[in-house]
């Protein structure tokens, strides 16, 4: 059996006209250039992949190096980043490859309606990721300032017994954590609430591993919010709003943006059907 | 607020892990002819456990993910 050398990656979908700037674009693969397949009204932006890289058998070896998987995800996202400034685009998962433009052109006819519809639902919209960070410490602390009778209780426990006073003092560490948190949470529902007003569409993400997010901080809210062009300026605003009044209870709001609207495309819930 | 915007664009910059995110774990899903959609792939790999399977919990990270 001998393989293709070269197989075509798909970026994204726009609607056929919209004309994204491509010039000194480098795709997954630098080698080639990003190019536009066209099929009737619509348009995928492509470019060639040499397979020893990305055949199904060397994406499991290099899926597995992050270096290789950042390299390629960052590829990636500034193709999509080139045509959501043009227009409104339908973003495809990382590493869809066919194996030449016919085939992605079959696609697109097999796709058409439903692309379509995304991307006249879609037009001048964006993705803009809104994250809410609490500095345990600081938490507790506000919480213990807006309880008056954790301050009390401290001083109540001289004169018991060592013991007593100790688990006294436990149960106390643990309302107060509790209590912190339940203000954390409850700042970070109103956020999202207020956010979702705000926006066109709105989900919830998990939230990021530390780790990797490298961040310090719990992540209690990681929101993906979609918002018309237009109304970007008044988001980011209500987000400066919410990240003020947060500030002084120990919670971080970071907005991040403008995205691809990665997670607003239907087949994305297509994880969740499987 | 445009200095909102602007801090909005340097956090994109900066963020690996939401490129991962977003390019990992969202998007149209279309099964290309030459490779699985990564939907397929089963993800038995550390690093896309890492970054798709994000943290279950709020609780402080064990290493775990999931």
């Amino acid at each position: 059996m001998t393989e293709p050398t070269l197989g075509c990656y798909v970026y994204c979908v726009v609607r056929a006209g919209a004309h994204p700037w491509l010039d000194g674009l480098d795709g997954v693969d630098p080698t080639f250039p990003v190019e536009l397949a066209t099929h009737d009204n619509l348009s995928a932006l492509v470019s060639k992949v040499r397979l020893e890289e990305f055949s199904a058998e060397a994406l499991k070896r290099n899926l597995e190096d992050l270096g290789w998987v950042e390299r390629t995800a960052r590829a990636h996202d500034a193709v999509l980043a080139r045509a959501l400034a043009a227009d409104a685009l339908v973003p495809f998962r990382l590493c869809t490859i066919f194996t030449d433009e016919a085939h992605v052109r079959d696609m697109l006819e097999r796709e058409r309606d439903s692309l379509l519809e995304e991307l006249e639902r879609l037009r001048g919209h964006a993705e803009w990721s809104v994250k809410l960070l609490a500095d345990p410490r600081r938490v507790e602390a506000a919480a213990r300032e807006r309880s008056p009778a954790f301050a009390a209780t401290t001083t109540n426990s001289e004169g018991q017994g060592a013991g007593r006073a100790f688990f006294e003092r436990k149960k106390q560490d643990q309302t107060l954590r509790d209590e912190a948190r339940a203000m954390a949470e409850a700042a970070a529902e109103e956020a999202h609430a207020r956010l979702r007003g705000e926006a066109a569409a709105a989900t919830l993400l998990p939230p990021q591993h530390p780790e990797l997010s490298r961040r310090s901080g719990q992540m209690l809210l990681n929101g993906a919010y979609l918002v018309h062009r237009s109304k970007a300026a008044e988001f980011a605003r209500v987000v400066s709003e919410l990240g003020e009044r947060h500030r002084e209870i120990g919670l971080d709001l970071e907005l991040s943006g403008p995205w691809a609207p990665y997670n607003f495309v239907a087949a994305s819930e297509a994880k969740d059907e499987r | 607020m445009n200095g909102e915007l602007e801090r909005a664009a340097a956090n994109r910059q900066v963020a690996l892990v939401e490129v991962l995110d977003r390019a990992l774990g969202a998007g149209v899903v279309i099964t290309g002819d030459i490779t699985l959609s990564l939907a397929d792939v089963d993800l038995v790999y550390l690093s896309l456990r890492l970054v798709v399977g994000s943290v279950p919990t709020l609780k402080p990270a064990t290493g775990d993910a999931r």
